[in-house]
């Protein structure tokens, strides 16, 4: 009935819903579930405050490598909306860069509902929201720079699938003394995010955002079903890597059912 | 309607697509499946043109009002629309077509590829300094690897190269893995909450 | 006036300008000089090469020919060693492009040169077919209804006049998947690896090598040909030295560049501490 090698995965699925169904319902009973500081999300305020001091635009950007969001660019938009608020709330310039078409649409209806949330419609223009089309890096990262050093940024958002042309970009920030945040779950580009910005949400905690930052219970329920989900995951390797070693191979054939 | 239909959609394709990796009843697998990843493959063609349409938008609005750099969106434009009304009209495979695409594209894309080159190691001057114990770790990776890659490297050293194999092996694919387990469980949280409607963000507004 | 700066933070501070002025001309200078230093193989491009040799005379097997106009410098070599060592053997290919729309540009200029070197019957041995957007998504299609997909080739023409493409009905009927492009084997693990048990060869850039060396090291890919060097190396294994064993002295001699001014800077950096001064950088 079930496809070959999917059997240990439905398994998965069906305990991870479990685990978030009973997350989400203590969440929502009032359950209080401490969630590690994000260095990277908290580094929205730092760097929203210096673009407020300074004079000078908070750019956020955002990849888009398919004709569609993906996860990723999901995500990425949910840290884009709470600088966004951050920027309405302190009254900081603010720019927001979109190579895909439907992220365009998305982004622009999200800045406008930020800085509405925050009170402050009047303060949000049509060309806080860009688009640089392009699903080619190639084209979108030179006309970014370009824009970075038009606007003189203060500081700048990365996120979205940038590929190598996060080196550049972020290159390009340094040489204007912009704070620089990279968001991403690529590992092509944690090198050059690590490398070259001051902050960065890697792997995970890019979809942690939305749980950080709300405290929501729903969002907070699913984040504690990955933290199972993780552990869960280095049980399996441990006790696969242990039965390995000592000549079983019980796990694996299980696994592959 | 204008949220809730966009919803019911999500949730056929998501639980239809995945019914499909699951489920081997031909039903599912063939006809529920099979033709919903091909009306997703034709969508994102649209996707595409989606793209091209709102760029000749934009810039065709720059250009008509003599905005910013005008002339340079006239010339986004020429090159945009002439370059596929050639391919459309003559082929992918017509001379001029393939003269453009070899003589413009490939040498511009294959620079701007390459000044990745140059701010690598103008990066690494400015950001590899041992200040920790972590940073010294990283420089010596850095080193080994950058090293053992290439053939002066494995010259100087023939060890260099195994060595550097075995960092990419090891606590390289390690750390990968930790990461892609972290990433990917983060994928499928979304993923749910994305086809059951609890995540809305990508609708627009919802979140802001 | 501005105190001069000693000579510890000189070599911390050197003009952004002077070091790409130098990396230009550790470029160049070995391109025009080759020095022919020795390439090791890898792991890697040995275990693709063998992946590939093992090959039974007759396979059918479908190329991911993802090559973009950015890439190509890196994926262009090792797609025309990887071509002279299976055309050699009479492997019959299916061209697909996912990742890239470029691809079959690169693709048709391959089959004007090496395909035509080996005399490859367009239909029979060899067949293109279209480009199809949405990556991860387009790869699950292909996988799960192959002749949904392409009704027709890259040229137009019916899948059904074209005998390769009729022996094709699903991913099982090929021997092996391979992949050129800028991003990593995660999508072809995903979708053709785990659920289908079809071998997979990545062939991929510099930058995507470090994610797809954690799919090799398990085993879930069997062969991968990384960047330039892995390019150098195939073709070495090929006994066809082209563009990319030429390329190799010019990464050799930026690379050790690249260790010099670490070194330079972390000089620099220690001295000035010593001394009690602030160095540059992060």
């Amino acid at each position: 009935m079930l496809n070959k090698g999917t059997t240990a995965i439905l398994v998965f699925f069906v305990i991870y819903g479990l685990i978030a169904w009973v997350g989400v319902r203590r969440m929502r009973q009032g359950r209080h579930v401490p969630i590690r500081r994000l260095p990277g999300l908290d580094a929205v305020d730092e760097a929203v405050g210096r673009a407020t001091e300074l004079g000078r635009p908070f750019m956020a950007v955002v990849s888009q490598p398919t004709p569609y969001m993906n996860d990723e660019v999901i995500a990425g938009i949910e840290v884009v909306r709470y600088a966004a608020r951050t920027a309405a709330k302190y009254e900081a310039s603010f720019v927001a860069i979109a190579s895909g078409a439907d992220s365009f649409a998305v982004l622009q209806d999200s800045v406008r509902a930020a800085f509405s949330g925050e009170g402050k419609p009047d303060l949000y223009r049509e060309d806080m929201v860009r688009f640089i089309g392009g699903y080619s890096m190639v084209v979108y990262g030179p006309a970014v720079i370009a824009l970075m050093e038009e606007l003189k940024i203060a500081a700048d958002l990365l996120t979205g699938y940038l590929g190598f042309q996060t080196l550049m970009l972020a290159e390009a920030g340094a040489s204007l003394g912009a704070i620089q945040i990279g968001a991403t779950k690529q590992t092509a580009q944690l090198p050059f995010i690590a490398a070259s910005c001051d902050y960065t949400l890697m792997g995970e905690e890019l979809y942690a955002t939305a749980a950080y930052i709300s405290r929501d219970p729903v969002s907070v329920g699913f984040l504690v079903a990955q933290e199972f989900g993780k552990c869960l995951c280095c049980i399996v390797v441990v006790v696969g890597v242990l039965l390995s070693t000592f000549g079983g191979a019980e796990l694996i054939k299980l696994l592959e059912r | 309607m204008r949220k809730e239909v966009p919803l019911i959609v999500t949730f056929i394709a998501g639980a239809g697509i995945m019914a499909g990796f699951f489920l081997q009843a031909p039903l599912v697998k063939v006809s529920l499946s099979a033709n919903l990843l091909n009306w997703a493959v034709i969508i994102s063609a649209f996707a595409l043109a989606l793209g091209a349409g709102n760029l000749t938008r934009l810039h065709g609005l720059n250009l008509s009002r003599r905005g910013k750099n005008w002339a340079l969106s006239g010339l986004l434009l020429l090159g945009l629309w002439g370059f596929f009304l050639l391919g459309l009209v003559k082929g992918p495979t017509y001379s001029s077509y393939t003269y453009i695409f070899n003589a413009v594209l490939v040498p511009g894309s294959a620079t701007v590829m390459a000044l990745n080159g140059f701010y690598i190691i103008s990066a690494c001057y400015r950001t590899f300094r041992m200040r920790s114990w972590q940073a010294t770790l990283m420089v010596l990776t850095a080193v080994v690897v950058a090293l053992g890659r290439v053939g002066i490297g494995q010259a100087m050293w023939p060890a260099l190269g195994p060595i550097s194999d075995w960092i990419n092996r090891y606590p390289n694919a390690s750390a990968m893995r930790g990461i892609v387990i972290g990433a990917a469980l983060g994928t499928v949280s979304l993923g749910i909450r994305v086809i059951l409607g609890i995540e809305r963000g990508h609708l627009g507004a919802e979140g802001g | 006036m501005k105190p001069s700066l000693s000579f510890a933070e000189r070599l911390g501070r050197i003009d952004v300008r002077v070091i790409h002025f130098l990396v230009a001309l550790l470029i160049l200078l070995p391109l025009i000089r080759p020095v022919g230093l020795p390439t090791q193989i890898s792991e890697g491009t040995q275990k693709a090469y063998d992946t590939f040799d093992a090959l039974p005379p007759g396979s059918t097997i479908l190329i991911d020919y993802s090559i973009g106009a950015a890439c190509a410098p890196e994926l262009e070599p090792q797609a025309t060693a990887w071509m002279h060592h299976l055309m050699a053997k009479r492997t019959k290919i299916v061209l697909t492009f996912v990742y890239s729309a470029e691809g079959p540009i690169f693709a048709q200029k391959m089959l004007d040169t090496v395909a035509k070197e080996y005399n490859y019957e367009y239909g029979k041995e060899i067949v293109m077919t279209p480009y199809r957007a949405g990556q991860e998504t387009a790869l699950a299609a292909i996988a799960r209804d192959f002749q949904g997909v392409f009704p027709q080739d890259y040229y137009g023409a019916d899948s059904s006049t074209l005998p390769l493409m009729q022996e094709i009905q699903d991913i099982n009927d090929f021997a092996l998947v391979a992949h050129l492009a800028n991003f990593g084997p995660d999508i072809y693990v995903r979708q053709i690896g785990a659920p289908y048990g079809v071998p997979i060869v990545c062939g991929t850039t510099g930058v995507c090598s470090p994610l797809a060396q954690a799919y090799f090291a398990s085993g879930q890919i069997q062969g991968l040909v990384a960047a330039l060097g892995g390019a150098a190396e195939y073709e070495v294994l090929v006994g066809k030295p082209g563009p990319a064993a030429a390329m190799m002295d010019a990464q050799s001699s930026t690379h050790l560049f690249a260790v010099i001014l670490v070194v330079l800077c972390n000089i620099s950096y220690f001295l000035t501490r010593k001394s009690g001064q602030a160095g540059q950088g992060r």
